[in-house]
């Protein structure tokens, strides 16, 4: 078996599982109580600040637990909109951000307020000079993703950071490169960050929002005050300690992997040159290590999908036709051509992966795409 | 206790105890399967009587029974001594504390052994309640409820409120048929239409996985839940491997007659199950005109491989009153879950309205027709689906 789908989602690390049975089994008080189990807990959320807090060059103060990066976003987008309305109702995003950002951004067209959603180039990057012309006087805030969750392609978040005048915020979806690709949020000038567990080997149902001391977010969810406000409800210590514990392990070891996942990464494409008509999607020179997106001419994506699943091989497709366009949007966004488009991968690494399981997935693209493609065309 | 009356099967001359005893041992053997435990059910002239342990299980049961074909109206009834005393009390107590409105009282009097003659225990027994409620008055013509007198030999029925059951015949009485079962919407509810004329179904699902999601067999066993709500024993799907049939007509059948060929290969897989598991007809869900497949000359060619008959029993429905169907039966909403054949390779875009015969045998000899029919059947799986789901041995 090969699970290529990390993107999707991971499985958790040993270590990550080991330290919240623990929380589960014996710090289980909740954090508000003021007897000694809850003080147990507060702790174990205080010191899961401090993590994060660290891995992005940010203070604890500035971290709020959330159920996940969709949660993360909602409060971030809608609560900055809400809080800043009177001093513009103008915002910018691209068109390849996740769909937590997307129908945020739609529901807020619907209160009126005004959306830019500015395209990506054909090599999966949204350029710098584009967002800066999107940009008004009334701009409030500018969302765009770290790392493109089906290309790969790291945003130059930096510079955006520096182009932003005082009055226009920054919001980040850092899912698919937090703890994978160095994140500093002072450096490049982000004043909101969203980020999740279940991508890092951590667990579901848990995620963060980092919000810069000095930006005011209103609340969008109401309730016991937890989270500053922002993120009522019990936390969820188990979780949070679990968020926490892949945090440091990307922190100690993210560099080492990185340089394995990358070895994997090259292995894969050279092994798919021999497989004919393909494309690989994205600016290889500025993609994340732990991402292929690879394109097979006149191959129906799902049915290929299922095909590598029967062989044991597990990735994902951005063009399940169940969706009613054709294809996904990223990869419209970057304006791949429709008979590549139709039989597009994303494969997606882990640390845990090894070169057996490309390896695997080679022999079993090897063996299904041809008989896919002799399908495909004789219609 | 439950009164529970058929309507259709009374007629059926010399049968009638057959149908009768099918009916009988189908009620017991739903109830059985839905967890109940302590039940009586008997026979008698023309009814059947289910008596529980508690009046709660009675309400359960109910729902039950609405589910099974061949029952007419099911009445909560009570038992009353064969005296016009305590017919009044018992019939007062089925409408006291009801809320205010009109009745009226029928009686039925076969045993003729008891003093008073029908009329009369009307009267008395209407104006007993009256006189010990103070919000119910009497309507002969169009009453809110009517209370219901049997006074038979075997005793004193009273009993208000009969809801309608689904009718139809008992599933059984007109033996085994195969069904073509798809994920879609139409094949469930012609495989309700057939449970009602009292046939027993075995839903044939062909699995051309991967080219299909492993998730649209799911889909299949979900509908199978359903439908196995309706039927006295678990359901028996033949799930087909159809992938290499698939395969074949994709790589070596022109597109236009892909979809002709595909449905030929499953009646021909469908007629062959069907000999070696005493099924006597195939249906399907197919309807007129409904896609461009569904033609008659279309219908012709595919039942041109087949012996068995074939029915088509939505033929006469518009697809509003299969929606609203298979919304009342409960697979609607399973049949329109995203992952169907969304992605089969075989559709083509245009396929062929009216498709000739001759074309399609000729198109048929370039695959090896009888050895993918044997290996799709030699490796068909046979799964018993109950209605919470796969039954384990």
């Amino acid at each position: 078996m090969a699970y290529l789908d990390n993107s999707a989602t991971t499985r958790p690390h040993e270590e990550v599982l080991r330290v919240m049975w623990e929380v589960y089994a014996d710090h289980y008080g909740n954090p508000s109580s003021i007897h000694t189990r809850g003080l147990e807990a507060e702790r174990i959320v205080r010191g899961a600040e401090e993590v994060l807090a660290d891995m992005l060059n940010a203070s604890p103060e500035e971290i709020i637990f959330t159920s996940g990066a969709s949660e993360a976003n909602n409060i971030a987008i809608q609560g900055i909109a809400k809080a800043y309305r009177r001093k513009g109702k103008h915002l910018v995003t691209s068109t390849f951000e996740h769909s937590s950002v997307l129908e945020t951004m739609k529901a807020l067209e619907k209160q009126g307020f005004e959306v830019t959603y500015v395209n990506p180039k054909a090599n999966g990057m949204v350029s710098v000079k584009d967002i800066g012309k999107a940009i008004r006087k009334d701009t409030i805030l500018v969302s765009l993703m770290h790392v493109n969750n089906e290309i790969g392609t790291i945003q130059s978040i930096e510079e955006i950071g520096r182009i932003l005048g005082p009055g226009t915020f920054l919001h980040v979806d850092a899912v698919q490169g937090f703890g994978r690709v160095p994140l500093d949020v002072r450096r490049m000038g982000i004043d909101l960050l969203s980020l999740s567990g279940h991508k890092i080997m951590g667990p579901k149902g848990i995620g963060a929002l980092y919000i810069r001391q000095g930006v005011r977010v209103a609340p969008v969810l109401y309730g016991g005050g937890q989270g500053h406000g922002l993120r009522p409800g019990t936390e969820n210590v188990p979780g949070i300690r679990g968020l926490a514990e892949a945090t440091r392990l990307w922190e100690v070891h993210g560099e080492e992997w990185s340089v394995r996942v990358q070895g994997l990464k090259e292995q894969m494409i050279a092994g798919l040159q021999g497989v004919g008509e393909i494309r690989i999607n994205g600016d290889l020179e500025r993609a994340v290590p732990h991402i292929v997106s690879v394109s097979f001419a006149d191959v129906p994506g799902e049915v290929l999908v299922h095909s590598l699943a029967k062989e044991g091989v597990f990735v994902s497709t951005g063009s399940a036709c169940s969706s009613k366009h054709k294809g996904s949007h990223v990869l419209h966004a970057i304006g791949l051509d429709e008979r590549f488009r139709e039989g597009t991968l994303r494969v997606s690494f882990s640390p845990m992966n090894t070169q057996r399981d490309v390896e695997m997935f080679l022999e079993a693209i090897g063996k299904v795409v041809p008989l896919l493609q002799k399908m495909k065309r004789r219609r | 206790m439950l009164l529970i009356r058929y309507g259709e099967i009374g007629l059926k001359g010399k049968n009638r105890p057959m149908f009768e005893k099918k009916l009988v041992y189908n009620i017991r053997n739903g109830l059985r399967r839905a967890g109940f435990k302590d039940f009586r059910v008997e026979r008698k002239r023309g009814r059947i009587l289910l008596s529980m342990s508690s009046v709660l299980d009675e309400e359960k049961a109910e729902a039950e029974l609405r589910k099974v074909f061949g029952i007419v109206a099911i009445s909560r009834v009570r038992q009353a001594n064969s005296d016009i005393f305590d017919i009044q009390e018992v019939a007062l107590g089925l409408l006291k504390g009801r809320q205010a409105g009109t009745f009226k009282v029928e009686t039925r009097r076969t045993d003729k052994r008891f003093p008073l003659i029908s009329p009369e225990v009307s009267r008395l027994v209407g104006g007993y309640v009256l006189e010990n409620t103070d919000n119910l008055s009497v309507d002969v013509h169009h009453p809110d409820v009517v209370v219901d007198v049997e006074i038979r030999q075997e005793g004193v029925y009273v009993y208000t409120d009969s809801i309608r059951g689904i009718g139809g015949l008992p599933v059984g009485v007109n033996g085994k048929v195969h069904l073509l079962l798809s994920g879609g919407i139409d094949s469930p509810v012609a495989y309700w239409m057939s449970l009602k004329r009292g046939v027993e179904v075995e839903p044939i699902h062909f699995d051309s996985h991967p080219f299909t999601s492993e998730r649209s067999r799911e889909k299949v066993i979900d509908i199978c839940k359903v439908l196995a709500g309706y039927t006295p024993e678990s359901v028996a799907l033949q799930l087909v491997y159809f992938t290499e049939i698939h395969k074949a007509i994709v790589l070596d059948v022109h597109a236009d007659l892909g979809v002709t060929v595909m449905r030929r290969m499953m009646f021909r897989i469908s007629e062959q199950i069907a000999k070696q598991r005493n099924g006597l007809a195939l249906v399907t869900g197919e309807s007129l005109g409904q896609v461009a497949s569904q033609t008659l000359e279309s219908m012709a060619v595919i039942n041109d491989v087949v012996r068995l008959p074939v029915l088509r029993p939505l033929v006469g429905f518009d697809k509003e009153e299969i929606v609203l169907r298979s919304q009342n039966i409960g697979t609607y909403d399973i049949s329109i879950r995203p992952y169907d054949d969304c992605c089969s390779l075989v559709v083509s875009s245009s396929p062929k309205t009216r498709p000739n015969l001759e074309q399609v045998l000729k198109a048929e000899e370039k695959l090896d027709v009888d050895g993918l029919v044997a290996e799709a059947i030699e490796k068909t799986q046979v799964i018993m689906v109950d209605r919470k789901g796969i039954e384990s041995d």
